[in-house]
This record gives C-alpha cells, structure tokens and sequence, in this order.
C-alpha cells in the first residue's frame, strides 16, 4: 500500500508538470494580452509595452514558461493584477471552495444513498417514481436556477437565511451561509448518486448470497445494509470520486451566484483578466487537490472491498 | 464498515451542531454591533483588485481611492468646477502652462503623519514611473516637471497648456500617498493596507467577501455620519435585488432595468438616477471595404430601426445618443447632432446596399461580422443589426467575445463593425482626442483619420478657453460623426443606484462612483 502511495504521489508531479504546460500553452495560444486588459481600452502602445517589458510579457515562450514554473515552485510567482503572491492568494480562497465542495458532497451522500436504497428495495412505488423525477430534475435544472429560487423562498419570504456570501469557516460560525449554496451544488451529485445507488442495489438485490441472508432469517434492514449495501458501494463511491471533479467546476457557477469567495471565481476572473500566472498557479493547485483526492477514493475502495488489493 | 459509517455520520452531526451554535451566536453579536454603530452595507459588481491609486484600473478600484484618498482639488460634488481639496487655492499663470497649488496645513493620513507638498511630488512621480505600470501615466506626458516650492507649495510645470489638467489632478488615481510610509512598506504591500487622508480608512479585505472601512474621526473636512461601510462583490445583478429585499445589503448600483421598475414601485426603496459618463455606440472601420465606405455605414444606419432597437433593450437605463460628448459635459450639440442621426429607412438603405453592390463593392450573400462585448445590452443590438441586414442578402455574423479577446481584435480597424463603449472624466478631449485623432494609437480603433477633426482636436487642447475649445469639439463632432458616420452612436448610460429607505444623504455620482462623504453630501443611515 505505501509503495502504491508512493508511486502515486510521484505520478502527481508529472500529472502537475503536464498541467502546467497544457494551461500555459493555452493562455499563450488564447487571444488578447494581458497588458490590454490592464490598462484598459485608453491604454496607449507605450504603456502596453512597459507592462509587457515589466512582467517579462515580450521574453520569447519558452524563457516565459521556465521563469513561471521555476517562480511557482520557488513560491515567488505573483498575479498582475493583485501584485501579490499567487499560492498565497490562491491557498486564501481555497478552504472556502474546499468547505462547500466538501459539505455538498456529504450532503448528497447523506440523502441521496438512502433515497436511493428505498428506490430500490420499493422498486416501481410512488416513492420510487417521486425520487427518480427529482433526481432528473436535479440534474436537468442548472445550479443558478435552483440557487436564485432557494434565495427568493428562503431569504426574501421566509427571511431565515442568508442570500449569499460566505460568513467564515462552516465550523466558526458561517454555517447559514453555507446551506444555500451547498444545497444547490449538491443538487447535480445527489441526482446522479440517488439513480446510481438505485441501480447498483438493484444488481445486488437479486444474488444468491441475499437470498441466502433472508433465508438464514437475518432482518430486513442488516440484509440491506450489511450484505446490500456494502457490496453496491464499489460503483458508488466510484461515481462520487468521478464527481469531486464536477462539484469543483459547478462550484464556479455556484460561486459566481451565490458571491462565494471561492477558488473558482478567482480562476475565472483570472481568465478573462488575462492575469497568466494567476490562472497558472490556480489550475496547478486546482489540480493538486482533484488528484489528491481521486487517491483518497482508490485508497477508500480498499478498505471498502478487501479484494482490492494495491500490493 | 459499519463502524466508519457511524463514526463519519456522528463527526458530522457533531459539526453541524458546532457549527449552528457558532452561527446563532455569531449573528446575534452582529445584530448587536449594527445597532450599535452606524454601519452601510454596499453591493459591488466586482472586487477591487487594487487599492493603491497608481494601480486602480477600473471603476471598483477607484470608488474605493475616492473614499480612502484625497486629491488636490475636488470634483465630488460638482463635475464641472473644481472645489478645493487638499490644496486650499491655487494659480494657473497666463500662458496656461504652469499650475501653483497652495497646500492645506494640518492635514494628516490615517497613520498621523502630516501631508505635505513632498507627498505631492513623490505620488506624481509614482505615476510616471514606469516600474510601477500605472495606467495613468499615459495622461502626464505633458507634465514637464513637479515642484516642491515649500512644504506648503508645489508647482507644475506643462510643456503645453493642457486644458483638463485639473480634472485630471481631481481623478481619484491621483489621490495623494504617504511618501515617507510607503518608503517603509514599498508599493505592492501598500496596495493590500492604503494609508490615505480622506473621509474612511481601510480596514479589512477579504478577497471577493468584502472590503471594510472606518470613519476617519480627524478628516479636515468634517466628520462622517457613518461609522463603518462593508462593501461586497456581488457579481450577479439578480442576487443583488434579493440581498436588497431581504436585508442583506442596504445600496446597490448595477441592478438590471426589470428590478430597477420594481423597486421603483416599492415604498420601502428609493431608486436615484443621474445622467452617467459612460456611452456605448457602434464603430465601423475606416480602412477595410466596405467598412471604410460612407454609403455603407449610412446603409446600416438606415436598415436598422436604431430607435425603437435602443429604447426596447436598453429601456429607461440611459438616454440615447447622437454624439460622443455626454449630456453633462459641455461641448453638447445635442439638436444639430440629432437632426443629422440617420431614420429607419428600408428603400434608402436598399438603394444604398445596390449602388455599392453595381460598383462590386459588396457581393450578394457576402459575410459581415459584428463584434460585440458579452453584455446583454449590446450583444442584443449586435443581433438587432444582423437581423436586419439578412433581408438585404448578407450573412451577418455576430461575435460576441469577452474582453481580453475583443479589445485586441478590434484594434487598429481590424473590426469591420464592433460595439464598443467608453468612460471618462468630464471633459471633451477625453471623449474625443483619443478616439478620433490620426496619432492617437490604439484607442482609435476604426483608424479614422480626417485633417479637420485633427486640427479641431488638437485646437481644443491646447486652448484653455472654454468657448474657444466648445467651437472645436462641435465642429470635431459634426464631422466625425454627423458626416463620416464613422461611429454610431447608441447610448449615455444612466447611473442607478437604488437604496433602502433607511438610507439618508446619498447622491449618486455620473461617474457612477460611491462618495460615502462629501462636504455636501454626508451619507448616514438609522
């Protein structure tokens, strides 16, 4: 298991390395320029040349690329427009993204596995049928739509919650702020998890070795759970792995409508501020973190099926 | 399994129940706070990215530098005057080229150390100097030198007279810094935590959450009502309307029209209005066929119903335009120019389409592209325009890009035809010199190029005679717009900004800036 540890983490150095070249490339290939959108529309040539000579703009690509990622890793980078270092504005932000990603992600687990164990179990009932549709909802419905309505009926009539920004760590006090937002975001994983689950139970219920449980006349609940359930969560914890990926990018959106002070909205004002080492140091970091966790998961499924073995 | 389940739902039942209390306790405390202290909750569109005037690009990054800095002379409360500021008087000499300014003693930055005509001389200089990559430096290329003459004195000297030098030194990038402070802290780390000694200190900046700050109990100016303002990014027009109506925030400016009518109609809100500085129009290059063709541009002014077009998206959020030059700038022209903007005119612009299609100017079925910004504004009469030129034969494309993209697209009048818009201080060689002018670079973006308009603009600044410089933007304006068509000009926006009734002595700013104080108006809130 360590060595497996090991040569994954080695593996996050080339995937990192290979990152940050593809976003480089794009930026460079992207059109506009950073100095333009510095200095606005009055800017003069002279100006944009100053900018570009000042944050080394006009030095050939590759001298441009080496001087980057030798300054990100040296921790020296910093962001044109903020003039400030990039890890440390990024690293400012992403306990904020982390928190709601990671507080939506329990959220759908929370409903949508149980949700889906019933759909299950009372397969073709009303609940069945109710579940399934707001799960299709769910998924149908984009984030800024079901956060502007949760807004209207929670904030505006019923005057409970609050509509939008971030009132500190979910764990010092900012947790109203966050039931809004990760409600939202946990919509799409909910729904894909609650149909998941329902499936993969549906697999499950007709083996022999559940027949066999029932027969041994174990209750209802721990033939579910204990023989159902574990051997159904492969799949799931599968699809809520894959998923990190999604609440990350719709957390953008949910960051941009809910004013979250977010990794995601910092990424893409970067990007349309043509601010290159900010967008550069954020997808690499962004990066770090969705590879860090697919690890988690494959570590996760060990202990979940002890066949999986990494030796 | 079955233990690591029941440990993972316990830790977060756990910390939900934390987490409440925190929040209960957290909101009560904040409840008391406010009731306490005056405190002025306002929506922004977007963060500031900077604080430090040198840096300050855009209107965020201003607002906040008129509220934490104090310029040389004041526009705050008039655009077209300059009141005293932080110099108390001062003398322009005959020639117009050299500006002497008497310096107020006794006034102090936020750290108690006492401004003085050195702190002058190093925030100019701060500009000019290329290390720092201020945008404002563009503006100063006819400063020739800066002066301290004493500690309460300091001249400038142009090499040219320069007639919107004063409002120049009234734009809030020229707020005047700490010269000895930033010594200490250098310029970058002095953009995270300003030192002014205008009417609010900074306080806090939580990026993208909120920027606080505090009144300044000494400001030579008088006292502020309010003791705090929380500003907060808020990027999306529709959440700002609901923080509105639910408490969360007590101004806004920026609200789409549909909420601007509704809070109209809301007694619990006040809605202000004032003609803004900023235009939006369509631009046509002057040096791609058939872009650069006369007739062509009247074609698209008549094929398209501009009117109704502009009055349908743009709704009351603006007046429509017919020059460059804003309603509250003088210069205006404003009948003349109208009489001379193109009617909706099918048979006209048909007959126009045909001559240039005889001269095999234009190709039947031929591809135009329109550029226009993502906002909803103009990418609607971008469509407007390319629903009408279909009937003439053409295949209209419209492009909408995001800036970084379209600015450099639409460079050197590489654009056939873009929407574009502009912003600016309160004078008329701002709104025209570099737009219009054969030399002016990279903003004249359609490479208009005609000797009249080069003379007239030239004229109007270097004259500091008002009525002299308003004869040379009229006739400036009467070609470039009223004879060329090189632009058409669609819209002066209006700055709305709408407040809860507890909110007192606010007035909207054309610049669309917030002024929580001014000498004549102190805002408060009960």
């Amino acid at each position: 298991m360590v060595n497996y540890i090991m040569r994954r983490l080695l593996m996050l150095v080339v995937i990192l390395f290979s990152a940050s070249l593809i976003i480089f490339l794009i930026m460079k290939a992207a059109p506009g320029d950073t100095a333009t959108v510095l200095l606005g529309e009055n800017a003069t040539k002279q100006a944009i040349a100053e900018v570009n000579a000042k944050y080394g703009l006009d030095k050939p690509i590759h001298i441009q690329y080496i001087k980057m990622i030798t300054n990100f890793f040296t921790g020296e980078l910093k962001s044109i427009y903020y003039k400030d270092n990039v890890i440390k504005i990024v690293t400012q932000r992403l306990p904020a993204t982390l928190e709601l990603g990671f507080f939506a992600i329990i959220l759908a687990v929370l409903v949508s596995v149980p949700v889906g164990i019933i759909s299950a179990v009372k397969r073709n009932s009303i609940f069945d049928y109710l579940a399934m549709s707001t799960a299709l909802l769910g998924i149908s419905i984009p984030v800024f739509f079901t956060g502007i309505i949760l807004m209207y009926i929670f904030s505006v009539k019923l005057g409970i919650l609050p509509a939008s920004g971030y009132g500190g760590h979910i764990w010092t006090g900012g947790f109203k702020n966050f039931i809004l937002p990760g409600v939202s975001l946990s919509f799409v994983l909910m729904s894909s998890t609650t149909r998941l689950t329902r499936s993969a139970m549906l697999d499950v219920i007709n083996q022999d070795y559940m027949r066999t449980a029932k027969a041994k006349g174990l209750a209802k609940m721990k033939i579910i759970i204990v023989h159902g359930l574990k051997n159904a969560m492969i799949p799931i914890v599968t699809n809520i792995g894959n998923q990190v990926a999604t609440i990350f990018s719709g957390a953008v959106l949910t960051e941009t409508v809910f004013s979250w002070p977010g990794v995601g909205r910092l990424a893409i004002d970067a990007v349309f501020r043509r601010d290159e080492p900010l967008v550069f140091g954020a997808v690499i970091m962004l990066a770090g973190v969705y590879v860090i966790v697919n690890l988690f998961v494959d570590i996760l499924y060990a202990f979940i099926d002890p066949q999986i073995s990494y030796e | 399994m079955k233990k690591m389940l029941k440990f993972l739902s316990l830790t977060f039942i756990m910390v939900l129940l934390f987490a409440g209390c925190g929040g209960k306790k957290e909101t009560e405390e904040t409840t008391a706070e406010t009731t306490k202290e005056k405190v002025l909750k306002v929506a922004i569109d977007k963060d500031a990215t900077n604080l430090n005037p040198v840096f300050v690009t855009d209107l965020t990054g201003e607002m906040f530098a008129a509220n934490i800095f104090d310029t040389l002379v004041s526009y705050k409360d008039d655009v077209s005057k300059p009141a005293p500021g932080i110099a108390e008087k001062w003398e322009i000499s005959e020639d117009g080229k050299t500006y002497t300014f008497y310096l107020r003693k006794g006034v102090k930055f936020h750290n108690g150390a006492e401004l003085t005509a050195k702190d002058v001389k190093f925030t100019i200089e701060a500009i000019m100097d290329p290390a720092n990559a201020a945008a404002s430096k563009q503006y100063l290329n006819d400063v020739e030198s800066v002066q301290v003459v004493d500690d309460y004195t300091v001249k400038f000297t142009l090499k040219n007279v320069y007639a919107s030098f004063m409002l120049l030194l009234g734009s809030p990038q020229f707020g005047i810094l700490p010269s000895e402070y930033i010594a200490e802290v250098g310029m970058e780390a002095f953009d995270r935590d300003p030192i002014g000694t205008g009417p609010f200190k900074f306080q806090e900046w939580i990026p993208d959450d909120h920027i606080t700050l505090v009144k300044n109990e000494d400001y030579f100016l008088g006292k502020p009502n309010l003791d705090k303002a929380i500003f907060r990014p808020i990027p999306k027009a529709e959440v700002a309307s609901v923080e509105l109506k639910s408490g969360g925030i007590d101004l806004a400016s920026s609200l789409l029209p549909q909420d601007i009518t509704k809070f109209q109609s809301d007694s619990n809100f006040e809605v202000q209005q004032t003609p803004g500085l900023s235009f939006q129009y369509v631009g046509f290059s002057a040096v791609q066929k058939p872009y650069s063709d006369v007739r062509f541009r009247k074609a698209i002014y008549y094929a398209t119903d501009f009117e109704s077009a502009i009055k349908g998206i743009y709704g009351s959020t603006g007046e429509r335009a017919y020059s460059w030059i804003p309603p509250v700038v003088f210069a205006n022209d404003k009948e003349y120019m109208k009489s001379k903007a193109l009617p909706y005119d099918e048979a006209k612009a048909k007959a126009l389409f045909d001559e240039l299609k005889a001269e095999g100017i234009l190709k039947e079925g031929m591809e135009i592209p329109i550029l226009s910004p993502q906002d909803a504004f103009r990418s609607k009469i971008a469509t407007a325009m390319a629903s009408s030129l279909v009937k003439y034969g053409f295949k209209p494309k419209v492009q909408t890009l995001e800036f970084g993209t379209l600015l450099p697209s639409t460079e050197d009048g590489k654009a056939g035809i873009y929407l574009l818009g502009w912003g600016s201080v309160p004078d008329p060689d701002r709104w025209t010199y570099a737009l219009f002018h054969t030399d002016a670079g990279k903003q004249n973006r359609s490479k208009y190029s005609n000797k009249v308009v080069d003379e007239a603009l030239v004229n109007g600044r270097n004259t500091a005679d008002i009525a002299k410089r308003e004869v040379e933007y009229v006739k400036a304006m009467r070609q470039a717009i009223g004879t060329d068509y090189i632009h058409i000009p669609l819209i002066f926006k209006n700055i709305n900004v709408v407040h809860t009734n507890k909110v007192k002595n606010f007035k909207p700013s054309p610049q669309g800036y917030i002024y929580l104080y001014t000498p004549e108006n102190n805002v408060d809130i009960q």
